[in-house]
């Protein structure tokens, strides 16, 4: 069993983790949700996890300290973290964001939606995929170069 | 704005400053100037002084000749003179010396004498006869010479001599020109006295003239012998000069009027005598008068006179031609001193033109640096200015995202915790509390769509279109199936024209069919039998699309404003429009440089045009 939490949320913004992890309540997946409020605390926790143990990273972008991108491109250099699913979760909807992340090897791009059908339901349909479906190698990846 | 100001207007913008003096505007016009300087004063002068010239020139012409004629006359004339003095004193200077020799050769040898005389006479021309002659008494009515000369020898050997036998008597004369002077009884006569003249006063004696019968004049020279020679008596010669004279100088008088005359009576004459001149004293270049100094006390003239000149004098004389040409010289020379002067003001009047000209040039050069320098700073400017402009609005785009994307997460939140409260205390509210948190979350969903297109404006705004060749029809058809999907109402009936494809940012003119066809579909949501119909229109050098519907249209008053960003084509659209959709457009047809434009009329429909320039193949 995995008591511990799979799936983590890198936001600063209270009222979007509120959100969220009422959305995540409701689908009975609060447990597997770990928050932390800034980059640097999401990679200490991320480098404190063994390989392959967290299933998707939802990582805000404009965060104090360590922002998302710097994060991502950490994530990145890291062999340990070179696999982890990424999927950034931000209000911009700039292309050069988008074209920034994928560049820095995210795995997905999601703009949050603010709409009355539904608060935060749109993040239950972004983990289901990635916690239920998605696959990940157990060790990491080694460069055939 | 009127024709005078324009020049002040020059010196104001090329901030030259006026010149005092007035400009020329041209050459020509500078030379028309200078046509009433030219000074006639050195012409007039050169002409005055040509003519004093040409008078000076005149006198001389007129008197140099004329002593030089007169010069050559006189010397033809001494020469003249010279030669019969010299012969004619030769003539009687030899009779002279015979007159010592010849009585002693009489006496001893006759035949002596005889040659003797045949040989003077050979060599003195002028004497045509020779004799010695016994004195003659006084008293004797006539001389032996007289009867020798008077008649003939024949009558003179018998005319009575005080020895008659004597062979000194004896004539010696010329063969040839006996007749010739044959003389009458009273010139003979006068031979006589002149003789016995001689003997008595005891020297030679030059006399005559005597006319003879043929009309020849001759002279008879006595010269009285020395007793202690010889025979007394005299020696007598008769002199011929006119042939002498004529020997002697015919050649040199030849052309002229030559006369000598002794006291009036003429000796020799050749050539025709002038007329009588006019002026009644001869000029002296025409006559020149010697005197023919002879031996034996006597003084002849000679008379050397240029022949008359026949008919009136010439039109042209040497004078006329001085005067003429000089005229001549001078006009000439003055008209050349006048265009001389021309062409010196000319030349003057062209240096001021050239220097005008040249300051001019150097003006305009100033003018056109400044206008240039003017036109580099303003250009700076220009530059300076759209930087700042280019600078403001990227601030206002970087204004308009921040503003956007941070009201967006706060407002959102208001949309979900609203909705969140609605949905899970709604037992504790009653209907009219969950309706106005419901009203709550429909607000602020809205200011977010407004936001999102905020957005979306400011990033139309920034991106570099990225220009591509796209299938018009299948980007229509694509567009038109998404909207449908998410269309809740009947869908419209649709009417598709051909569409030319284009060449534009794919993306975002999928954003225009998008945002006029979602206009289309709110509008006509209302409407039973909704219709769109989409097409295009030729027109040179775009290519114009439109999309029509019969929906609730508009008043064409609003058409100005229909772009603008948050305008809301009617009250009733609500939140169907965000008041973003048309603006965008707008900005990205702009950004692709067409255009767009609306008509419409309220309830009867509206039709939307966008036009996409032609890309050059």
């Amino acid at each position: 069993m995995s008591t511990e939490a799979d799936i983590l949320m890198v936001e600063d913004n209270e009222d979007d983790i509120a959100i969220a992890l009422r959305a995540f309540g409701k689908h009975n997946l609060r447990d597997r949700v770990e928050v932390v409020r800034d980059g640097q605390q999401a990679l200490d926790h991320i480098r404190a996890r063994p390989a392959g143990h967290i299933k998707v990273i939802l990582l805000d972008l404009r965060m104090p300290r360590v922002d998302g991108r710097e994060v991502l491109r950490l994530l990145r250099a890291d062999e340990r973290t070179r696999t982890v699913p990424v999927v950034v979760v931000s209000s911009s909807h700039h292309v050069d964001d988008i074209a920034a992340c994928y560049r820095l090897g995210a795995n997905s791009y999601v703009s949050k939606r603010y709409s009355t059908a539904g608060a935060g339901e749109y993040l239950i349909n972004v983990v289901q995929y990635w916690v239920e479906l998605n696959r990940i190698p157990e060790s990491p990846i080694q460069d055939h170069a | 704005m009127s024709s005078s100001e324009s020049p002040q207007i020059t010196d104001e913008t090329t901030g030259l400053a006026p010149s005092g003096r007035s400009r020329v505007t041209s050459v020509s016009d500078m030379l028309n100037l200078t046509r009433g300087l030219v000074s006639l004063w050195p012409t007039t002068l050169t002409f005055l002084a040509g003519l004093l010239a040409t008078a000076g020139v005149w006198m001389l012409a007129e008197t140099y000749p004329r002593s030089e004629r007169s010069r050559a006359l006189l010397g033809v004339a001494n020469g003249m003179r010279q030669v019969l003095e010299v012969r004619m004193n030769d003539h009687l200077r030899g009779l002279q010396l015979a007159s010592e020799v010849w009585p002693r050769f009489a006496t001893d040898d006759p035949t002596r004498w005889k040659s003797t005389a045949q040989m003077f006479l050979q060599q003195h021309p002028g004497v045509v006869l020779v004799a010695i002659v016994p004195a003659v008494a006084p008293a004797a009515a006539a001389g032996p010479p007289a009867a020798t000369v008077g008649a003939s020898p024949a009558s003179a050997a018998a005319a009575p001599a005080p020895t008659p036998a004597d062979p000194a008597t004896e004539l010696v004369a010329r063969d040839p020109g006996l007749e010739d002077w044959k003389f009458g009884s009273e010139v003979s006569a006068r031979l006589e006295e002149a003789q016995r003249r001689a003997v008595s006063e005891q020297r030679p004696s030059l006399d005559g003239p005597y006319a003879a019968a043929s009309g020849e004049v001759f002279y008879q020279i006595a010269i009285p012998l020395h007793a202690d020679q010889g025979p007394s008596g005299l020696l007598c010669a008769l002199l011929h000069p006119g042939p002498l004279i004529s020997s002697l100088v015919s050649e040199l008088a030849s052309g002229y009027f030559l006369a000598v005359r002794d006291e009036g009576a003429l000796v020799y004459m050749q050539g025709t005598p002038p007329r009588a001149r006019p002026s009644g004293e001869p000029d002296e270049e025409e006559v020149a008068e010697l005197p023919l100094r002879l031996l034996m006390g006597r003084t002849w003239t000679l008379d050397l006179e240029r022949p008359g000149t026949p008919g009136l004098p010439p039109l042209l004389t040497l004078g006329h031609l001085v005067l003429g040409a000089g005229l001549a010289f001078s006009v000439l020379l003055a008209g050349v001193v006048h265009l001389g002067q021309v062409a010196r003001v000319r030349a003057r009047a062209l240096a001021i033109a050239n220097r005008e000209l040249r300051s001019q040039i150097v003006s305009t050069a100033v003018a056109e640096g400044r206008v240039r320098r003017i036109n580099e700073s303003l250009e700076a400017r220009v530059a300076e200015r759209t930087r700042e402009l280019d600078e403001v609005v990227a601030e206002l785009e970087t204004f308009n995202y921040s503003v956007s994307h941070d009201l967006r997460s706060p407002i959102g939140a208001i949309v979900n915790f609203t909705s969140i409260l609605a949905e899970d205390y709604k037992e504790k509210l009653d209907e009219a509390g969950v309706d106005i948190l419901r009203r709550v979350a429909g607000c602020a969903q809205n200011a977010v769509a407004m936001m999102d297109g905020l957005l979306t404006f400011s990033h139309i705004g920034q991106q570099a279109l990225t220009l591509g060749s796209l299938d018009t029809r299948q980007m229509v058809d694509s567009v038109i199936a998404e909207l449908l999907l998410a269309l809740r109402g009947a869908p419209p009936t649709f009417t598709i024209g051909p569409l030319p494809d284009v060449v534009a940012d794919a993306p975002m003119l999928r954003t225009v069919w998008t945002n006029l066809l979602s206009n289309a579909l709110k509008f006509t949501e209302s409407s039973r039998a909704a219709e769109v119909e989409i097409g295009s229109q030729p027109a040179p050098g775009e290519d114009v699309f439109f999309v029509r519907d019969n929906g609730v249209g508009f008043d064409m008053k609003h058409a100005s404003r229909l772009f603008n960003v948050f305008e809301q084509l009617h009250p009733g659209a609500k939140s169907k429009g965000h008041g973003v959709g048309l603006a965008i457009v707008s900005r990205i047809v702009r950004r692709h440089g067409g255009r767009v434009w609306a008509q419409a009329a309220p309830g009867k429909g509206a039709t939307f045009y966008f036009s996409i320039p032609k890309q050059a193949a």
